[in-house]
């Protein structure tokens, strides 16, 4: 039976339907979550499960960005997202990037090395 | 270097182009700087010097993002600014390449350069990658007199890995390397980068027919 899940710090959906022992294409679909997939700290959700809550699998070994150094865990996932910023980027690397489907490119050539095969 | 805005955050993705005198000190400075390590392989064979590949990934704050780029990039020998590249050769020079491999290439000196996304959805850590961060089959091509050399990588769930193999034998293009480049990814991900030198439209062949091995977006 269906329940309602909050989620906490460092949950991701992948992490969320492996824990409950459901899938993520089931979990995106009862809780109508689109592309890019956004979810936030607090948010709950529909947790499409079949088998007795007791049963569920409450100690999946990590929730991979916990912990790790590059982030700050507390929910890596965020209800808004906005263009990324190409203009302060190329200021600040001082040179062109290309964007192409949301994602900003920049490529240091490696003009000191000559490589022969 | 690819970057992505996943809501308040960036994420970055990329590859490092090392001499493997450069491997401890870039490693050093990309744990000092936050980043994490993906892998650390070569993707071609006997080249001279040597040159290895080390994959990273990182989220957070853009700018402190591109900070730590520029550390990391500032103990290698990688100029900051482009130097002028070989003319471009004549647009026409590649056509048969264009018309086999069904789009139109990016110029660029004597090299054109192919992607083709995947059709299926990659994600890590619940999110969406969008095809752009180093998840497209890339396909290069540069003039070598009357023939062309190749090398890129195809992207590859597990079992279009051997078909592609056999398939790029079937062609002379050597396989150089299959292994990963990121650690969370779903479906896990192979990349197989290869090698050749020969005619191009032949090349060209073998490389297309390679791409229908794969769940691709052809056109």
């Amino acid at each position: 039976m269906p329940f309602l899940y909050t989620v906490q710090i460092g949950d991701s959906l992948d992490y969320i339907a492996q824990r409950f022992g459901t899938t993520l294409p089931k979990l995106l679909q009862v809780n109508s979550i689109c592309y890019p997939y956004f979810i936030y700290i607090g948010q709950r959700l529909i947790i499409p499960i079949d088998k007795n809550i007791n049963s569920i699998n409450v100690d999946i070994p990590f929730s991979p960005l916990s912990g790790t150094n590059y982030t700050t865990a507390n929910g890596h996932l965020a209800p808004m997202t906005s263009p990324i910023d190409q203009s302060s980027f190329e200021k600040f690397l001082g040179k062109k990037g290309t964007m192409q489907d949301g994602v900003l490119k920049f490529t240091f050539p490696r003009y000191d090395l000559k490589v022969y095969l | 270097m690819a970057f992505h805005q996943v809501g308040n955050q960036s994420m970055v993705m990329g590859d490092l182009v090392l001499l493997e005198t450069e491997i401890d000190p870039v490693v050093s400075q990309l744990i000092a700087n936050g980043f994490e390590i993906t892998a650390l392989h070569n993707h071609l064979l006997h080249e001279l010097p040597r040159i290895m590949y080390l994959h990273i990934s990182g989220i957070g704050d853009a700018l402190k993002l591109a900070q730590g780029i520029k550390n990391v990039l500032s103990v290698t020998q990688t100029p900051f600014s482009g130097q002028p590249i070989s003319k471009t050769l004549p647009e026409e020079y590649w056509s048969t390449v264009e018309r086999i491999m069904g789009k139109k290439g990016n110029l660029i000196g004597r090299v054109i350069q192919f992607s083709f996304p995947r059709a299926d959805k990659i994600n890590e850590f619940g999110i969406e990658i969008p095809p752009s961060m180093g998840i497209s089959h890339a396909i290069n091509f540069q003039a070598e007199g009357q023939n062309a050399a190749t090398t890129g990588d195809f992207v590859l769930i597990a079992k279009e890995v051997n078909p592609v193999i056999r398939t790029l034998k079937q062609y002379g293009i050597k396989v150089t390397a299959i292994h990963n480049h990121m650690l969370y990814e779903t479906p896990r991900l192979f990349f197989l980068h290869y090698w050749a030198v020969d005619n191009p439209e032949k090349l060209s062949y073998g490389l297309k027919h390679a791409l229908g091995q794969t769940n691709t977006v052809i056109v």
